[in-house]
């Protein structure tokens, strides 16, 4: 995590990825809170995410993400404090942002074997795509943090934010 | 170089009235007065009582300045004094709806207390008799504040989720009672010394004192953002407290895992110790899957206390609490070292 305190290059690496019109649509929200960015990014993106609070995954997981052909999914852990699945999903969404690769599955699949596939995988460990997507956690936890207060992180209770405020803060203002 | 004759009195009232003319400023300002009728009566009443506190002070000054004697001094400050709990308590209608019951009777009461106090006082210029006067004047201002003030500040103090006018509340609330403090120690006083028995108060007195000053002062004439910069500090406190504590828990729990903890800038913690919480919070819960596999006890009771705090239904305070409450019971949890001992064998039996 890298949050105003660390003040990396990190918190600046969205302008990478998302362009300046995607925030341009976010202008008209109210509000900003993880689930929001995740919806926008789907809208943005034309391909529907679909977030799935499932209990126990297997030890050490907390979050993971699958595809199909038309659609994402981010799965995380359900017993875990709000905050941490919060986390969870903004990393999550920082390997969609990001472009990682996932793992292709049909929608017939049942989440349980989805979950035994992801397990395999994250023990080959790949840990550049991993440093991305939790600077990239990082990056949108604390813009929400500086936008919307404390309450939008701890209590998902945004008070309106000023989008171009936020676009600036991302380097998305040109 | 002298000072003037009463220069000390003379300057707390300028000082008053200066604060009451840009108090009544700011109440016209801050839109008290337009937005909607109990806040308007609020401002007006508030206002009142400062006006009153000017009042006072203006007559104690004119008195002294013009010789009158005693009991126009004492009688004309209680009068002053009554009229501004009157106001207070008005206020306190205003909070507490429900108290409204008493009003006449306060009201009455108020004027009759003025009568006699007026009357024993000016018909003994020593003091003597004109205690009686006194002692009324302190039983009635004791029932106004602790039978009405109290109560509806109480109220609003329990009824407030902010915490900067929670603390302004509360600081109101030790005024009140240092109020009710100094009259239950002046009424003993009087009642004591008509049947002849002195007794040292000053201590009740200094303590009573020491406590309203600072509390009014506060509580009545400092801004809005004195409290709020009173309770950021404290936060701020709190939180490097709380992180303090947190960050213990994830280095041991990083110990035990054999795992390098976060790193974490000492100037950034001390700029932004609620951040720091929050991300040594979501450090711990991150290894939380693997501490329960650590075999060593110590890493097994804190993952139970992991466990049981891990629900998404407690909130992010609750869980900070008990993540601090589990690090400061890191000492009890860790099991006590088994004392060395030497094999008992037949050469040092």
């Amino acid at each position: 995590m890298f949050f105003a305190i660390h003040q990396s290059n990190h918190t600046l690496a969205l302008r990478n990825y998302l362009p300046p019109q995607f925030f341009q649509t976010l202008r008209s929200s109210t509000t900003f809170t993880i689930d929001q960015l995740i919806d926008e990014v789907a809208r943005w993106r034309s391909r529907p995410i679909v977030t799935i609070a499932w209990r126990n995954l297997p030890l050490g997981l907390f979050g993971a993400r699958v595809a199909t052909p038309d659609r994402d999914y981010i799965i995380f852990e359900a017993h875990t404090p709000r905050v941490h699945a919060d986390h969870t999903k903004a990393h999550e969404l920082g390997h969609i942002i990001a472009g990682h690769p996932a793992i292709v599955i049909t929608e017939e699949t049942p989440i349980d074997e989805a979950i035994s596939l992801i397990h395999k995988r994250s023990t080959r460990t790949q840990t550049y795509q991993e440093e991305e997507a939790e600077a990239l956690a990082s990056a949108i936890q604390t813009y929400l943090l500086q936008q919307c207060g404390w309450n939008a992180l701890t209590h998902r209770t945004a008070t309106a934010p000023v989008w171009s405020d936020l676009a600036f803060g991302l380097g998305l203002d040109k | 170089m002298t000072l003037p004759q009463h220069f000390t009195e003379f300057i707390s009232a300028f000082l008053l009235w200066v604060f009451v003319l840009w108090r009544f400023a700011a109440t016209i300002r801050n839109g008290s007065m337009a937005r909607n009728h109990s806040a308007r009566r609020q401002a007006l009443f508030m206002w009142g009582v400062y006006f009153c506190i000017a009042l006072a002070a203006t007559l104690l000054l004119i008195s002294k300045l013009t010789q009158s004697p005693i009991w126009i001094v004492v009688s004309e400050r209680s009068i002053v004094a009554i009229a501004g709990y009157l106001l207070t308590a008005a206020v306190c209608y205003e909070l507490a709806p429900e108290l409204r019951a008493y009003r006449k009777i306060l009201i009455l009461a108020g004027a009759l207390a003025s009568v006699v106090i007026t009357l024993t006082l000016a018909a003994d210029e020593s003091l003597h008799t004109g205690v009686i006067g006194l002692a009324i004047f302190e039983y009635y201002i004791f029932l106004v504040v602790a039978r009405v003030v109290i109560p509806a500040f109480a109220k609003s103090f329990e009824q407030e989720i902010h915490p900067p006018m929670r603390l302004r509340l509360l600081t109101m609330i030790l005024t009140h009672v240092a109020v009710v403090l100094w009259m239950l120690n002046s009424i003993t006083d009087h009642l004591l010394h008509l049947i002849g028995i002195n007794y040292d108060e000053s201590l009740l007195y200094t303590i009573a004192l020491v406590t309203a000053v600072p509390t009014f002062i506060s509580a009545y004439l400092l801004p809005a953002a004195y409290f709020v910069g009173v309770v950021r500090l404290w936060e701020y406190f709190c939180n490097l407290m709380a992180f303090w504590h947190i960050r213990s828990l994830e280095k041991t729990i990083c110990r035990l895992l054999e795992k390098p903890s976060m790193t974490l800038p000492l100037i950034g913690v001390l700029r932004f110790p609620q951040e720091a919480v929050y991300m040594s919070l979501i450090a711990i819960f991150d290894l939380r899957k693997r501490i329960a596999l650590c075999p060593d006890p110590l890493a097994q009771a804190i993952s139970r206390r992991l466990e049981d705090i891990a629900s998404p239904d407690l909130s992010y305070e609750y869980q900070v609490r008990s993540l601090a409450t589990i690090a400061r019971d890191i000492t009890w949890l860790r099991p006590t070292p088994t004392p060395a001992t030497t094999p008992l064998t037949l050469e040092n039996e």
